[in-house]
């Protein structure tokens, strides 16, 4: 087992993790980077059931590339099958390359984006928290993919439906909702598919 | 269960996100859902109108909308188009219009507009009506990133190059040749240039000392390099009209000419015509320098041997070769055995050929004559992993040429060979 993270939650709660699971975190990363006394970093704005959350998240990508932020460009490096084949720096060009030729690669990003889609399908109080909790630490694929859930309950949705989902409360007067209608009156027209 | 963050315990689930991430939730919504966010409630209201990108793409607003109503939807477009604009504030980064508008004369103003809003990538994908010639502002837009456009006419006249511009994507556009090369030159960050039938010129030379990705897909036209150091892709795919070819005597054939002004480049992938129109003329008996290519992917003719001797020169000058990927194209099966095959089972094996192959895939296997070369590579390549083998749709005999090739020697211990089901996985391969 590799070099481990401790993280204490807002509600005192510790976990221990490896560093690659914990440095999915920029913010993580660069705090352990400057405190050296003893690896344990507290995060007061993230409670335990969050937090933990987000380490299965961080868990699961942590030994594989960015697959939503830099399009499933794969550095050979990371491939179980083909390690280090990229002579030299793995810049995106050649770590592409290696992607779309590579089906053992294409397959894991496959699965994993699978995985991902899978872990957001979840209530919305858990998005928000998830959204905020991945701003905080700056998580970009975890980013990501929370917006994707918060997306998702929007996309194709009437208001209605968007208000209840999100818990909103509709506070237009109904001469300001007639005239915001009036402003967009093409947006519900024949164009409903 | 709720972080400290949240000051209220407000069951508002979304309004209280910061405004960074309430933008990406909402650039993550096709354009039409995203407005509709303005009635949910006052703090949603504009919320919309800042978010830096704007599509209007044919699959949010096709032409079935109007009732096919050409006029009618150039119109309602036209107006809503207009007021998304003038509605919008802060700068617009990205800008997409590819959906069927006919008329063109809203657009220069358009463009007009997003050229003093800091746009960084625009997409213009013209599918009815004439070709679309850009306005002189187009050329103003300094910040540009990304340019996107389909079936335009493009005509820079002392233009001093996009100073950002990192992607180029020209589809059936007009330039000219000479606007063309000066237009690839003249932009110091070009990464990545795309052109796909293209039509104006009859031959193109790219110089480029920042190209890193190069595509071409239209008839075959006398392509070539100059000073192109950080060149890692090529990709090319060429249709040829006439069966005539003409090839200077004594001149080296075209693959080798060009991979001499290539020194970075990595992978090259040859569709249609490519290799065959590539490999006519004379092939280099002596090899004069050995290339970094790690990824090779053409379409071939294995019953040709022009061709099947270009892919011994090729292999023998690029030692480091990771992939190589060969289709074939169809032909009639043969039922004696022809000098292709006499060649296969007559090449010399020498040092460092295949020395790092490590994927083979042959697809559209129809007859034997792809066996031989099967056999040479797995009793030669000594790291190969797999071997993927697809078959034509035509080929009736499957079976047999399976039970022939698994019989083969296999230098490569760790050598598989995997038979690809015909599904189409993607665009680019009908081989999963």
């Amino acid at each position: 087992m590799g070099k481990t993270i401790k993280l204490i939650s807002g509600d005192g709660e510790m976990f221990e993790v490896e560093e690659a699971v914990a440095f999915q975190s920029n913010i993580i990363k660069s705090l352990a980077d400057e405190d050296n006394a003893d690896d344990c970093i507290p995060l007061p704005r993230v409670d335990s059931q969050i937090l933990s959350k987000v380490l299965e998240f961080c868990r699961k990508h942590a030994n594989s590339p960015s697959v939503h932020t830099k399009f499933a460009a794969i550095p050979s490096e990371l491939c179980p099958k083909h390690d280090g084949s990229a002579a030299g720096a793995s810049s995106s060009e050649s770590s592409s390359a290696h992607s779309e030729t590579c089906r053992a690669c294409y397959d894991a990003v496959m699965k994993l984006v699978q995985w991902d889609l899978e872990f957001v399908k979840v209530d919305l109080d858990l998005i928000h928290h998830l959204l905020k909790a991945a701003n905080y630490l700056d998580i970009e694929d975890l980013m990501f993919m929370a917006v994707e859930g918060a997306a998702n309950a929007i996309r194709g949705n009437n208001p209605e439906e968007i208000r209840k989902l999100f818990d909103l409360e509709n506070d237009f007067t109904p001469e300001e909702e007639k005239e915001i209608l009036k402003e967009y009156s093409w947006l519900d027209d024949p164009f409903e598919p | 269960m709720s972080s400290i963050v949240i000051g209220n315990n407000t069951l508002d689930r979304i309004s209280h996100l910061p405004p960074n991430i309430i933008e990406q939730i909402l650039m993550r919504l096709p354009l039409r859902d995203a407005i509709r966010t303005s009635i949910l409630s006052h703090d949603w209201r504009y919320a919309w109108s800042s978010i830096p990108h704007l599509a209007f793409s044919w699959q949010e607003f096709p032409l079935s909308i109007c009732n096919y109503s050409q006029v009618n939807f150039d119109r309602k477009l036209v107006d809503i188009i207009h007021q998304v604009l003038l509605l919008h504030q802060g700068p617009i980064h990205r800008f997409e219009l590819s959906i069927q508008l006919r008329s063109s004369k809203d657009i220069d103003g358009w463009l007009l507009f997003l050229s003093r809003n800091d746009i960084r990538e625009i997409i213009l994908h013209r599918w009815e009506g004439e070709v679309y010639k850009l306005p002189s502002c187009l050329l103003s837009c300094k910040g540009l990133r990304s340019l996107s456009l389909h079936r335009c006419m493009f005509r820079p006249v002392h233009f001093q190059g996009f100073p950002r511009l990192a992607s180029l994507f020209l589809r059936s556009v007009a330039i000219s040749q000479d606007g063309l090369e000066a237009l690839i030159t003249a932009c110091p960050l070009l990464n990545k240039l795309c052109l796909i039938d293209m039509f104006d010129f009859g031959g193109l030379k790219v110089c480029s000392p920042s190209l890193v990705n190069l595509t071409f897909v239209g008839e075959h036209i006398d392509l070539s390099f100059e000073n192109v150091p950080l060149l890692a892709t090529l990709s090319v795919s060429l249709t040829v009209k006439s069966d005539k070819y003409y090839a200077a005597p004594g001149v080296i054939c075209k693959l080798f000419r060009i991979l001499y002004h290539l020194p970075s480049i990595k992978k090259i992938v040859l569709g249609g015509q490519a290799f065959k129109v590539w490999t006519y003329g004379e092939l280099p008996i002596q090899l004069p320098c050995t290339y970094q290519l790690k990824h090779f992917h053409a379409t071939v003719n294995f019953k040709d041997m022009q061709e099947m001797f270009a892919i011994v020169s090729l292999c023998r000058s690029c030692p480091l070769l990771v992939t190589l990927e060969l289709e074939a194209r169809f032909v009639m099966p043969a039922n004696h055995e022809t000098p292709v095959e006499k060649f296969w089972n007559s090449q010399q094996s020498f040092d460092c050929l295949f020395s790092q192959l490590k994927i083979l895939e042959i697809t559209g296997v129809s007859c034997i004559l792809e066996l031989p070369f099967l056999k040479f590579v797995l009793a030669n390549a000594p790291v190969l992993e797999t071997a993927y083998i697809g078959f034509d749709y035509r080929l009736k005999t499957e079976l047999d040429i399976t039970r022939e090739m698994i019989k083969f020697r296999r230098l490569s211990p760790a050598a598989e060979i995997k038979i690809l089901k015909r599904k189409f996985r993607n665009a680019s391969s009908m081989w999963a």
